[in-house]
C-alpha cells in the first residue's frame, strides 16, 4: 500500500514535468524512475497526441443561430414565445425594458393561473365537504338499520320523567307503595305463624316471618336517602311475643296505599309492589314494650316526586327480597335499561305490520 | 473572431451580447465535443451535449460569479452533468454497440470524415496505436475516463478537474494514476493478443501457400 502511494506520487511528480514540456526520458532521469513509472509517462504522452474531434461546421452554424435567439429572447422568454407563432423570429423586445410592466401577455398569464387557484380551491373544498358528508350520514345510516331505545319519539318515553337531570329526583318511585304500606306482623308465641295485619293484600303472597318471640318494633332501615322519606311513613311494625328474637330477615307486605289503614299523603297508586326486606336489615329488635315509634312521621308529606311518578317500569313480578339491591337501582339510575323495553316493542311493532 | 478572455466574455453574454455567443461558441464548441465524443463515443449524442450545454450557460450566465467556479471549470462541469444524465438513461435503457451500423452501413460510432483529427496523414502505425489507445479510454470506468481525458487530453490542471468533476483533488489524483495504470493493462493484453494473433497466423502460412498452390 505504501510503496503504491510512493508510486503515485512519483508518477504525479513525471506528469508535471511532462506538462513543462519534458519528455517521459527526461523525466525519467531527472526523477530517477524505474521501470514501473515510465511506461506510464509514455501512455500519457501518447495522450497528449490522440486526436481532437470537431464538431461539424453544420451543426455549429445551427447551434450558434439558436444560442443567439435564445439571448435575444431571453429578457422576455414568455412573451416571445406566445407572441410569435410565426417560424420567423421576430424581435420579442420591441419596446425598452423600463416600458415593460404589465405586459399583456404577463396580464393574462395572471389571469390563468389566478383562475387556476380558484378551480383548485373549489375541488378541495367540494372533496373535503363529500369527505366529511360521507362520513357524517353513516353512523345515521347504521342507527336506522337497528333501532334502539333511544327514540325519543315513543310517548312512552315522553311520559317518563327525567331522571336524570333534576337533582332532588330521589328514585323512590321505584318502590312506590311498598313503604309506605304500614305492614304488622304479629308472630304468636304459640302459633310462630306470623299474620299480617294488612289481610286486603291478600293476592299478594306474603313471605312468611320467622316467628319471634315478645313483641319486636321493625323499622324499615333507610338505606339511601331515597328511601328514607319513604320509611318514615311505615308504621312500626310490632311482633307480639314476651320473648321474639331476631333469627331471620323479615318480609313485610306491602299493599296499596288504598288498602292502608291509615291515610297516607301517598297519593293512590295503580300498582301495588310488595317489597321484601333485605337480608341486610337490622334484625329488628325485641322489646317488651313495643310503641309505633314511627306514628307521628305517618302524616310526613311524601315528597312529591313519589307521587307523580307513575312507575311504570316497575315489574311487578320483581319482588326484589333484596331492598337494598332496589335502593341501589334506583339511587344509581340508569335511564336507559329501563325505557328500552317498551320503545323497542313500540317500535318494531309498526314495522310488523308495514 | 474576437479573442476574450472568461472574464471579458461572461461580462459581455450577461449584457446580452450576441457576438459573445459566437466567441463563446468558437472558444468551448470543439473542446466540449471533443471531451463528450470521447466519454460516449457517439458523434450523435456529443453534438446534442454540446447543444444543451450551451443552452444551459445563456440560461444560466446571469447567475454565474467568477468568484466561486473558473469559466472553463463551470462549462465542463454543466458538460459532464449533462452527459452523466444521457449515459445513465442510455445504459438503462439500451447500449449501442462499438460496431453498430445504420442503414447505409456506415458505422454509428466512429465520427464522420469532416469531424475526424485535425492532425491527419499521420503514418499508419502511429494511427493504429492511436486508435489502440481510444479503445483503451473506452475500457475504463465513467471516473477514470473523465479525469484522464480532461486532464490529458484537455489539458485541464487539477484544480479545474476537481472543480468541474466536484471532487477533492486528491482523489483525482488517484483516479488519473489508475487511469493510467488500467491503461497500460490493457494496452498489454492487446499487445500479447495481437503477438498471439501474428504467431498464429505465421505459423498458417504454410498451410495457406499450400492450399494456394493446390
Amino acid at each position: 500500500m505504501t510503496s503504491e502511494k510512493r508510486l503515485e506520487e512519483v508518477f504525479q511528480s513525471g506528469v508535471a514535468l511532462l506538462e513543462k514540456g519534458a519528455s517521459p526520458a527526461a523525466a525519467s532521469q531527472t526523477l530517477m524512475l524505474n521501470g514501473t513509472i515510465v511506461p506510464l509517462l509514455n501512455i500519457v504522452e501518447s495522450a497528449y497526441d490522440l486526436p481532437r474531434y470537431q464538431m461539424s461546421a453544420a451543426s455549429k452554424a445551427a447551434l450558434l443561430g439558436r444560442l443567439t435567439n435564445q439571448t435575444q429572447n431571453k429578457v422576455m422568454p414568455l412573451a416571445a414565445l406566445a407572441a410569435n407563432p410565426n417560424p420567423n423570429p421576430i424581435p420579442a423586445r420591441t419596446t425598452p425594458r423600463t416600458n415593460l410592466g404589465w405586459h399583456p401577455q404577463l396580464r393574462w398569464n395572471w389571469f390563468l393561473r389566478i383562475q387556476q387557484a380558484v378551480v383548485a380551491v373549489a375541488l378541495v373544498l367540494a372533496i373535503s365537504l363529500l369527505i366529511i358528508t360521507s362520513r357524517g350520514t353513516a353512523p345515521d345510516q347504521g342507527q336506522a338499520t337497528t333501532p334502539t331505545a333511544t327514540a325519543v319519539s315513543s310517548p312512552v318515553m315522553t311520559a317518563t320523567p327525567d331522571v336524570t337531570t333534576g337533582p332532588q329526583f330521589t328514585p323512590a318511585p321505584v318502590i312506590t307503595g311498598a313503604p309506605t304500606a304500614p305492614a304488622t306482623v304479629t308472630a304468636m308465641p304459640e302459633t310462630a305463624t306470623p299474620t299480617s295485619a294488612l289481610t286486603t293484600a291478600a293476592a299478594i303472597p306474603a313471605v312468611p316471618a320467622t316467628p319471634t318471640l315478645g313483641a319486636v318494633t321493625t323499622q324499615a332501615q333507610a338505606t339511601d336517602r331515597t328511601v328514607a322519606p319513604a320509611t318514615a311513613t311505615l308504621p312500626a311494625r310490632t311482633v307480639a311475643g314476651p320473648a321474639a328474637q331476631p333469627t331471620a330477615p323479615r318480609a313485610v307486605q306491602a299493599t296499596s296505599p288504598a288498602a292502608t289503614p291509615k291515610p297516607t299523603t301517598v297519593k293512590p297508586e295503580p300498582t301495588s309492589t310488595s317489597v321484601a326486606p333485605t337480608a341486610t336489615q337490622p334484625a329488628p329488635t325485641a322489646t317488651k314494650t313495643p310503641e309505633p315509634t314511627d306514628e307521628p312521621e305517618e302524616d310526613k308529606p311524601v315528597p312529591t316526586t313519589v307521587s307523580r311518578n307513575p312507575s311504570p317500569t316497575i315489574d311487578d313480578s320483581d319482588d326484589s327480597d333484596d331492598y337494598k339491591k332496589d335502593g341501589d337501582k334506583t339511587k344509581t339510575p340508569s335511564p336507559t335499561p329501563l325505557p328500552t323495553k317498551t320503545p323497542t316493542i313500540k317500535y318494531e311493532t309498526p314495522k310488523a305490520k308495514d | 473572431m474576437l479573442n476574450l478572455s472568461d472574464a471579458e466574455l461572461v461580462k459581455r453574454l450577461q449584457k446580452g451580447d450576441t457576438e459573445a455567443v459566437g466567441v463563446l461558441l468558437e472558444q468551448y464548441a470543439n473542446r466540449l465535443y471533443n471531451y463528450a465524443f470521447y466519454r460516449c463515443s457517439d458523434h450523435y449524442l456529443a453534438e446534442d451535449i454540446v447543444s444543451e450545454t450551451f443552452a444551459r450557460i445563456v440560461e444560466k450566465i446571469n447567475s454565474y460569479e467568477q468568484r466561486e467556479v473558473p469559466f472553463k471549470a463551470w462549462v465542463f462541469r454543466i458538460a459532464h452533468n449533462r452527459l452523466a444524465n444521457h449515459l445513465r438513461y442510455r445504459s438503462r435503457h439500451y447500449s449501442v454497440s462499438l460496431d453498430a451500423v445504420n442503414e447505409d452501413g456506415e458505422r454509428l460510432l466512429d465520427p464522420p470524415d469532416d469531424w475526424g483529427a485535425a492532425d491527419g496523414g499521420l503514418m499508419a502505425s502511429h494511427i493504429a496505436e492511436r486508435e489502440e489507445l481510444r479503445h483503451a479510454i473506452m475500457a475504463l470506468s465513467e471516473d477514470q475516463k473523465a479525469v484522464f481525458v480532461l486532464r490529458f487530453i484537455e489539458g485541464l490542471d487539477l484544480e479545474e478537474v476537481a472543480t468541474s468533476l466536484e471532487k477533492s483533488i486528491a482523489s483525482i489524483k488517484s483516479l488519473q494514476y489508475r487511469a493510467v495504470v488500467n491503461l497500460r493493462r490493457t494496452l498489454e493484453q492487446a499487445k500479447e493478443i495481437e503477438a498471439a494473433k501474428t504467431s498464429l497466423g505465421k505459423k498458417l502460412m504454410p498451410f495457406s501457400s499450400r492450399g494456394k498452390g493446390l
